[in-house]
């Protein structure tokens, strides 16, 4: 991974680089002490240890917020969305990599990658409203698959198009159905670029807003972010509380990322940067 | 829908197997390519409808021309929203995508440190941008904040701004984080295309006895010329959808001072029906994103055609 280019020679570039990795880590650091404080302590030490640590800040965010209806709702909604858009792009990209549909169908889907999905946000409400499944998890999974399709079967057409097509032609001729190869050969072999593409999608569905805000309204629904923004009018009072809340509701995505850095960097730039 | 003529190259099949794979191609097609067309592709030729007619969300929408978009262009907040959304585009183009070329370069540079500094600068990406806003929000208040203290550390006898609520600094506030939190996305882009350049090129260059500032400018930043171009779409793409951030820190507001085309769009929507003068409002920034998406290809032309 490292290559030997040149030396910057000065202590210069260690330092910006500390600078801005400091940077990109305190605001957390100052989220996880402050989420043990007493109330009254964030005014008298907002940025050093807690004199106390206030562990029940925790379960008493946890049970107030009731965040683990939320979790609930946004593993199980993510969960869902990311086998299904992978499962559904595998397929249709497999089919144009090996040429089994017209080439038009690859620009078609190409389309949607340069549509910001807030573009759609009220035409997709007005269906959800006609088909009466606004407030109801099952569109927010639709749109979470049907949005991030594009970008899946962009990054998967690239992957597929990098395996041979020995693997399967040996399988045609045992006479296997094409189903049957996807399932048992194919998937198996493309499991890193499935893996990929799996964390990208995982990040989008988790972190997302905006469509869960305008199509989940009953409080027993809500998805995790919906939870985060409610902190803010609950605990406006109580900032301790608020960021014990908030330490927790990103706690997950974090642990995510530093058991399986490579894989997250790798999903999170995959449809930038080619292998 | 799928089936006809079809280029199997070099696969030989019989008449029948071609048949059937055609067959199997469509049906292997069938779940992206429905859902997608019904749930993007269907609702975006909607919204171009839904533009062109007056709609309160219930009643059936009626036919008004280009009657929404003339009233958007003599509307002081769409043009209030719309420079917005400009001024995060440019700060996100010299912050992010400029700043994200200069930190690969140092990155590239850490040598053994590489890993570490890659993890740090990354970790608030991965983040729900709806959390990092709630987290600025607390960071501007005036007595438990760390930006206050932070910027009296640079700024002999600053005087704070009432960043949340003075109109003409509310932009700046919520800019920051949403600028914050990305930086380390295009760092990584960028420090993934310089590891693609062929060592022998930075063999050459030392032989000929260039500097870093030469080797960067004369030979990274050209080599990287295909990831500019993708990462400047990103900045474009990212700006027009911008929303949670300033969404949770001022709600948009005060007025539409911290708000970006997204939350004029919703607003005008979700919250004064007007549905019809908000799908206008999508419809701008779609053109916004192919405008900008079409400029950025001339000026930075790719061999390959993608993205």
């Amino acid at each position: 991974m490292m290559k030997k280019k040149f030396q910057l020679g000065s202590i210069v570039k260690y330092f910006i680089l500390s600078l801005f990795g400091l940077g990109a880590l305190y605001p957390f650091v100052w989220l996880f002490l402050n989420a043990f404080k007493r109330q009254y302590e964030i005014y008298s030490n907002p940025f050093g240890f807690p004199t106390h640590w206030m562990v029940s800040n925790i379960p008493a965010a946890w049970k107030m917020a009731k965040l683990s209806n939320a979790f609930l709702n946004s593993i199980l909604i993510t969960g869902i969305s990311v086998a299904l858009i992978v499962f559904f792009s595998a397929m249709a990209s497999y089919a144009i990599s090996r040429k089994m549909v017209k080439k038009w169908t690859y620009s078609y889907f190409s389309l949607g990658i340069m549509i910001a999905a807030h573009t759609i946000l009220i035409p997709i409400f007005s269906i959800f409203t006609k088909m009466r499944i606004v407030d109801h998890t099952i569109a927010l999974i639709l749109i979470y698959i049907s949005s991030n399709i594009p970008l899946a079967v962009f990054i998967l057409v690239g992957f597929f198009n990098s395996l041979p097509f020995v693997i399967e032609e040996a399988a045609t001729i045992d006479g296997a159905s094409p189903f049957r190869i996807f399932i048992q050969i194919i998937i198996p072999t493309a499991k890193s670029g499935l893996a990929t593409v799996a964390t990208l999608m995982f990040l989008n569905c988790w972190n997302d807003y905006l469509f869960a805000f305008v199509i989940i309204r009953s409080s027993h629904l809500k998805t995790l972010t919906q939870s985060v923004m409610g902190l803010q009018g609950q605990y406006a009072s109580n900032i301790p509380l608020l960021c014990a809340g908030l330490f927790i509701a990103i706690l997950p995505v974090i642990m995510v990322y530093v058991l399986f850095q490579e894989q997250v960097i790798k999903g999170m730039t995959a449809g930038a940067v080619k292998e | 829908m799928f089936s006809g003529e079809m280029n199997v190259g070099g696969n030989e099949l019989s008449r029948k197997g071609i048949r059937r794979k055609n067959y199997m191609g469509t049906a292997f097609m069938a779940p992206a390519f429905t859902l997608f067309t019904c749930f993007v592709v269907i609702p975006l030729v909607l919204s171009i409808y839904y533009a062109f007619t007056k709609w309160n969300g219930i009643s059936k929408p009626s036919f008004v021309g280009v009657l929404n978009f003339q009233k958007l262009m003599h509307t002081a907040d769409y043009w209030k929203t719309f420079s917005n959304t400009m001024i995060l585009l440019i700060v996100s183009l010299v912050f992010q995508v400029l700043l994200g070329l200069l930190l690969a370069w140092l990155l590239i540079n850490s040598f053994k440190l590489f890993k570490f500094f890659r993890a740090l600068l990354f970790l608030p990406v991965v983040v729900a941008p709806m959390a990092i806003g709630l987290l600025f929000s607390l960071f501007y208040n005036p007595e438990f904040g760390i930006i206050n203290p932070l910027l009296s550390f640079f700024i002999p006898n600053f005087n704070p701004p009432k960043w949340l609520s003075d109109s003409s600094v509310v932009l700046v506030s919520v800019i920051i984080p949403q600028v914050w939190q990305y930086i380390g996305m295009y760092t990584i882009i960028f420090a993934a295309a310089i590891l693609g350049i062929p060592e022998d090129l930075f063999e050459s260059a030392r032989m000929d006895g260039a500097n870093q500032w030469k080797v960067f400018t004369r030979m990274v930043i050209p080599q990287v010329r295909d990831i500019f171009r993708i990462c400047i779409v990103l900045a474009v793409t990212g700006s027009l959808k911008a929303f949670d951030h300033a969404w949770a820190i001022t709600g948009g507001g005060p007025g539409f001072h911290s708000s970006y085309l997204a939350i004029y769009m919703y607003k005008s929507a979700f919250v004064r029906s007007a549905y019809g003068y908000a799908s206008a409002i999508s419809v701008t920034m779609l053109l916004v994103s192919i405008i900008l998406t079409f400029i950025v290809r001339k000026l930075f032309p790719s061999d390959e055609g993608v993205s």
